[in-house]
């Protein structure tokens, strides 16, 4: 339906949708500029490897996340096995866990001297390194194990759910044409399932793309690194926002797959009515052996790295509970609180300025204001100082050249860039949580309401607001928690003796001493568990 | 919206009043490549004698860049640095000043500082390498050159080469020997790695310790600090350290260096600074507490880093070896070292 | 040999008793109807025939096989079995043609080809067979749905409200093809539906089911004749009770005076009963000395329905004439084979 909006909503809703994607717009076009002899340099020794190294890393956290995900869906599904009201949401809880702090933990227990080589060697009467073979966790293949076994819950949350949305009457059907269950699942139920998997592939994909902690903790040599050590140790922009570019080019790839594999899913997915009698018949043995699938994949990325942190915490209770701690734990909280709010303000401006003013492009400034989400943090945080110097330099010349005392850096200098980093990473999120309640709003309420004799602002205040207000409070709290994970982009836009947990546990994490970040570590973790806990109760709900 | 546009712009003010530059009080801004907690004793000294507050930003990587854009507006008023290539690249980069000081110029000897006053080294820092007390015993004949032999195929570990300490060294080799010989070195030494390079130089010691190689690289006042860690004493037990070149041009020595920025907004107070770090209280401290050698004349290094005995350091200037940086990045990229 | 042998057959979920001692027999080439309101248990029954439920106890024998008694149950795919969905469970992410050879694919392609045209013939579909089903209307889906089951050569069809989703414009004509499908193959087949026209149109038996129990087994005619029950004479059609006391083998008494039948009740003489007459058994006379007055009229074409008050009850009646609404009118019942009820305890 058409309103006519006031122009200050039109401009604004515009206008935060181009700011969110300057720093994109930033990066590329650093890109584009020549870089001289250094990147063609780069592209004869060592760029393939990278290449190489960030394409295997990708493929292998695939692989490994469907190996992981499919089954345990395709048991929560189907299948009555021992425990599932618990697994069911059990099996979110790694999402939780940032990734380096899992691989700290992992390093720390199969490290030579952790306790399973150590085990070994004494019962095994071996003395020192050559007398045996054990894999290193430091590798290629122990950061594919990580990264997987964090980022998997993403692809078994979509995967479950387009089970579960998927007739039952499709896979009765097929048993009752003389297949196996485990036949129609490859026939059916997997190919129906496709584009809820790419999706989610996708997202796995996007994530450990842009992880720059635990590839860096496990010395892979991966484009985010790339980034970092162009920008670092040549000290060339250029060259990194050149290779920022290449990474981008890869991300739009993915969203490429990601948003036409949503379309298609459209097609197929013609729910026609839940059933609650669809679970499959399994032998006791074959349920146990499920159960016990589901179960390691929560110990391995959640209950065994939660509890050695918190006997880690414990241990070092007195060392960890310090002035410090408290006071980095309440600037991430302020920070991430910040950050959602406008987050969930911005996504509320942008989410209606569409519904309203329905015209071709006015969903154009919530798709620029969630690209940034795509972008990983290194590259991102280049992006921001980019224009944010440029606007301070700006500034400040203005002032002075009127005889005034500048500001200083006001916005690079400041938490202003942090905050801005983190929106432009995480408003997407938000706008995807507000859009999707927006969209359940009938638009027959927004008629009603017209003829009813309000005006637009007062239907949205009076309508679209309350209807809409789980919705922002579910975007607030999933921006929260991704602003108290981000950690590349902190470190390097966070101000003057400025910490965050996330830069506070990886510094312990770097230097092997995961034992004294445990307590922060355990602070991110909590809080992130919360979004889970609700979505899950959402879940069971339905 | 009227209601939110308010919320968000008390929000923002909120944000930028606690925030807010840098207030009038006295106070200094420290860009530091080196571990907070490593100068943190130091400065809280400096703050107890003089009354200004000292802000630290740590970061590993990143701070000339950040310098870099900041420009003219800067907070920063030094840079603290690990390495000499750290201290050059301020220069070439034109980010500091020079400072005329009697006082820094009586405490550093001149190899120690930049003839242009840029850049002064605080401590100095020795590349060395460290072998297995049981399987190699002490190596006083070592050259760097040896890492390249066929005899360590499979027993050398490092840490990344790219790190500043590893790009130093092999720029002082590219100083001493060229690039193409250093080159070829690089590969050899590449194809004796025990394992892809990793961790930092307390790894390698723990890596010789576990048994997975014989010799590493590692800078001399880590061995000190091990040696006072309760968990890490047996691993620098398992160690002997050695002095390489002894019997040619000596052993490659860094610096820890400091800068005063080009924009300084308070440059009194970080000229004093820089001069209480390059006197006796600062000195000893780094010498006692980090195991480093204190580049003051007179301040004794502590007893352990004496026991490790005199040696004789790479002649060859600093400003020389960081001349080289750009070229040995570049070959390790060409062998790929790290990969 | 009979194509089904459901006998004394329980079963339950969640500890609740769904069905309870369920026996009915279906012979070769018939379609058995299971007719009764939603949560009666006859998709439940059809679920448990087609193993996709267990049974607590019971026996199930489908051509001669036994699929379920105690200990033993038959996986579904074992049992030869096609069904159709209310939903039709088409494949959505195969052609027409891919779902029809779903279930022979493991005979040799020629062999899958021709039976596929085969059904596809049959279903009057063959041009349709690279479309997807999203592209057919709601009817050639079903007929997709049944030309995959009937391809696959079962012994049961069993049919799960089929036609629930079919316009009601097209239903009858629909329902008719298939039932001509059916016979023309010579499948036995179970259908479930809560419309009693669906049931009198397709099925050969029917089964009245209420509360997980089978209220009465027999031909259409035969239930609506004779409903064992008032809750079978009422799902199969309403109508009025009035009480009536006998008179003798042929005749009752009734508040609309006396009726007669035209076979002998079997009732002993005296005794009160509660007579059952459909709507179209009265007949109305417009008498301005009449007992009733109309009180409703709904015109449905070819006949009115005449709601009539007489004496505090009002009576449903269908005639062909027309009447209007405060017309004064007699009623009268005409002869036919009565339905006599146990007068029900208050």
């Amino acid at each position: 339906m058409y309103s006519r909006l006031s122009l200050s909503w039109i401009t604004s809703s515009w206008a935060i949708g181009l700011l969110l994607v300057f720093p994109v717009i930033a990066i590329i076009y650093q890109g584009l500029q020549p870089a001289g002899d250094l990147f063609q340099h780069l592209m004869d020794t060592v760029m393939w490897d990278y290449i190489r190294n960030t394409v295997l890393l990708i493929l292998g956290v695939g692989v490994l996340s469907f190996a992981m995900a499919i089954p345990a869906a395709w048991f929560m599904a189907m299948c009555d096995i021992p425990g599932r009201k618990y697994l069911q949401w059990a099996l979110m809880l790694p999402l939780a866990m940032p990734a380096y702090i899992v691989a700290g933990i992992y390093t720390e227990l199969l490290d030579f001297a952790g306790p399973v080589q150590s085990v070994l060697r004494d019962l095994l009467g071996w003395q020192t390194a050559r007398d045996y073979w054990f894999p290193n966790i430091r590798s290629l293949g122990g950061a594919i194990v990580i990264i997987a076994s964090v980022l998997f819950p993403y692809l078994y949350l979509l995967a479950r759910t387009s089970f579960l949305e998927q007739s039952v009457t499709l896979m009765q059907s097929a048993q009752l044409l003389g297949k196996t269950p485990l036949q129609a699942f490859w026939r059916i139920s997997l190919p129906l399932a496709r584009p809820a998997i790419a999706v989610g592939l996708s997202l796995i994909a996007m994530e450990t793309l842009a992880d720059f902690a635990t590839v860096n903790f496990f010395a892979v040599n991966t484009l985010t690194r790339a980034v970092f050590d162009t920008w670092q140790g040549y000290g060339s922009l250029h060259a990194a926002a050149k290779i920022s570019t290449l990474m981008l080019v890869v991300v739009v790839l993915l969203l490429a797959l990601e948003r036409f594999s949503r379309r298609k899913q459209k097609v197929f997915q013609k729910n026609m009515g839940q059933e609650s009698a669809r679970l499959l018949q399994m032998k006791p043995w074959q349920q146990w052996l499920a159960a016990l699938f589901c179960w390691s994949l929560v110990v391995l990325g959640f209950l065994f790295p939660f509890s050695m942190l918190i006997y880690f915490a414990a241990q070092y209770f007195t060392d960890s509970w310090t002035t410090e701690f408290i006071e980095f734990s309440l600037n991430t909280f302020f920070i991430a609180g910040v950050v959602a709010v406008l987050a969930c303000l911005i996504a509320i401006l942008v989410g209606l300025f569409r519904r309203l003013h329905v015209q071709r492009g006015s969903d154009i400034p919530a798709r620029l204001s969630s690209m940034g989400y795509a972008v990983p943090g290194t590259v991102l945080a280049i992006g921001i100082l980019i224009p944010f110097g440029w606007l301070d330099h700006s500034l400040n010349d203005l002032i002075e050249h009127f005889g005034g005392k500048g500001p200083g850096l006001l916005f690079s200098g400041t938490m202003l860039a942090l905050i801005a980093g983190y929106l432009v990473r995480f408003t997407a999120i938000a706008v995807g949580a507000v859009e999707s309640s927006i969209n359940k709003i009938p638009p027959s309420l927004d008629m009603v309401s017209r003829t009813l004799g309000h005006s637009p602002v007062k239907m949205v205040r009076k309508v679209h607001i309350p209807l809409i207000s789980k919705g922002c409070f579910t975007a607030i709290l999933l921006v929260f928690i991704e602003s108290m994970k981000e950690l590349p982009a902190a470190l390097i836009l966070r101000p003057f003796n400025f910490e965050t947990l996330a830069t506070y546990v990886y510094q312990f994490v770097s230097d092997e001493m995961i034992e004294q970040g445990a307590l922060a570590a355990i602070v991110i973790i909590l809080v992130g568990l919360v979004p889970l806990i609700i979505l899950s109760r959402s879940i069971e709900q339905h | 919206m009227k209601k939110s546009f308010i919320l968000a712009s008390v929000v923002l003010s909120s944000v930028l009043a606690s925030t807010s530059s840098w207030a009038a009080t006295e106070e200094v801004n420290v860009y530091s490549y080196r571990q907070s907690f490593l100068i943190e004793p130091i400065m809280a000294k400096f703050t107890e004698e003089t009354g200004v507050k000292v802000n630290i930003v740590f970061a590993k990587d990143g701070l000339i860049e950040r310098l870099e854009r900041e420009g003219k507006l800067s907070p920063a008023d030094l840079v603290l640095t690990t390495d000499i290539s750290r201290s050059v690249e301020l220069v070439e980069k034109d980010l500091v000043q020079p400072v005329q000081s009697e006082a820094l110029e009586g405490n550093i000897p001149a190899q120690y500082r930049d003839p242009a006053d840029q850049w002064f080294a605080l401590t100095t820092r020795v590349r060395n390498v460290y072998s297995s007390k049981e399987r190699l015993g002490k190596q006083p004949e070592l050259n760097y050159e040896d890492l390249a032999d066929a005899k360590f195929k499979g027993k050398i570990c490092t840490r990344s080469g790219k790190h500043p300490y590893n790009v130093a060294l092999i720029s002082s080799m590219i100083a001493a020997n060229g690039e193409a010989k250093t080159k070829q070195w690089l590969e050899g030494v590449k194809a004796n790695l025990a394992r892809k390079p990793q961790g930092n130089d307390r790894d390698q010691v723990k890596a010789i310790k576990e048994g997975f190689c014989d010799v590493s690289l590692g800078n001399n006042y880590y061995l000190g600090k091990m040696l006072n860690d309760e968990k890490q004493v047996a691993w620098a037990n398992a160690v002997e350290i050695n002095f390489p070149n002894q019997a040619n041009r000596g052993t490659h020595v860094n610096i820890s260096g400091v800068s005063l920025t080009k924009f300084a907004p308070n440059k009194d107070n970080a000229v004093k600074l820089m001069e209480f770090l390059s006197d006796d209280t600062a000195q000893k401290i780094y010498a006692e507490v980090n195991f480093e050698y204190p580049v003051k004349p007179g301040v004794a290094v502590s007893e352990l880093v004496s026991s490790w005995g005199e040696f004789k350091s790479d002649s060859i200037p600093l400003a020389e070896i960081a001349k080289q940086r750009p070229v040995a990045l570049k070959l390790l990229d060409e062998v790929k070292f790290d990969l | 040999m009979s194509a089904l042998v459901i006998s004394n057959v329980h079963c339950s979920y969640n500890g609740l008793d769904i069905l309870s001692d369920m026996s009915v027999t279906l012979e070769d080439n018939e379609i058995l109807c299971l007719l009764g309101s939603s949560g009666c248990g006859k998709t439940t029954l059809l679920k448990a025939i087609a193993g996709l439920l267990p049974l607590k106890s019971g026996e199930i024998t489908i051509n001669g096989k036994v699929v379920n008694k105690t200990g033993f149950h038959l996986p579904p795919e074992q049992r030869k079995i096609g069904m159709i969905f209310q939903d039709y469970a088409l494949f959505p992410h195969m052609t027409v043609m891919d779902n029809v050879v779903f279930g022979i694919d493991e005979l040799p392609k020629k062999e899958q080809q021709t039976r596929a045209q085969q059904v596809l013939d049959l279903v009057n579909l063959s041009e349709f067979s690279e479309r997807y089903p999203h592209q057919l209307s709601g009817g050639q889906q079903q007929r997709v749905a049944i030309a995959r089951a009937l391809a696959y050569q079962p012994d049961l069809m069993l049919l799960d409200e089929p036609f629930s989703n079919i316009d009601s414009q097209v239903r009858l004509k629909l329902i008719a093809e298939i039932r001509q499908i059916l016979k023309k193959a010579g499948v036995s087949a179970v259908f479930v539906t809560h419309s009693k026209e669906e049931a009198f149109a397709f099925a050969d038996k029917l089964a009245v089911l209420d509360q997980g129990s089978i209220v009465q087994v027999g031909t259409p005619d035969e239930l609506y004749l004779r409903p064992a029950t008032r809750f079978v004479a009422d799902f199969l059609g309403g109508g009025n009770y009035l009480p009536a006391t006998v008179i003798d083998e042929h005749h009752v008494n009734t508040p609309l005076g006396r009726v007669c039948s035209t076979v002998a009740h079997h009732k002993s003489d005296a005794t009160s009963y509660d007579i059952f007459i459909r709507p179209q058994q009265i007949s109305l006379t417009a008498n301005d000395a009449g007992a009733g007055v109309v009180s409703d009229v709904q015109f449905l074409g070819a006949s009115s329905k005449v709601y009539v008050k007489l004496a505090q009850q009002e009576f449903e009646c269908q005639v062909a004439q027309h009447f209007t609404t405060q017309q004064v009118v007699d009623l009268a019942v005409e002869p036919h084979e009565l339905i006599l009820f146990d007068k029900q305890s208050a």
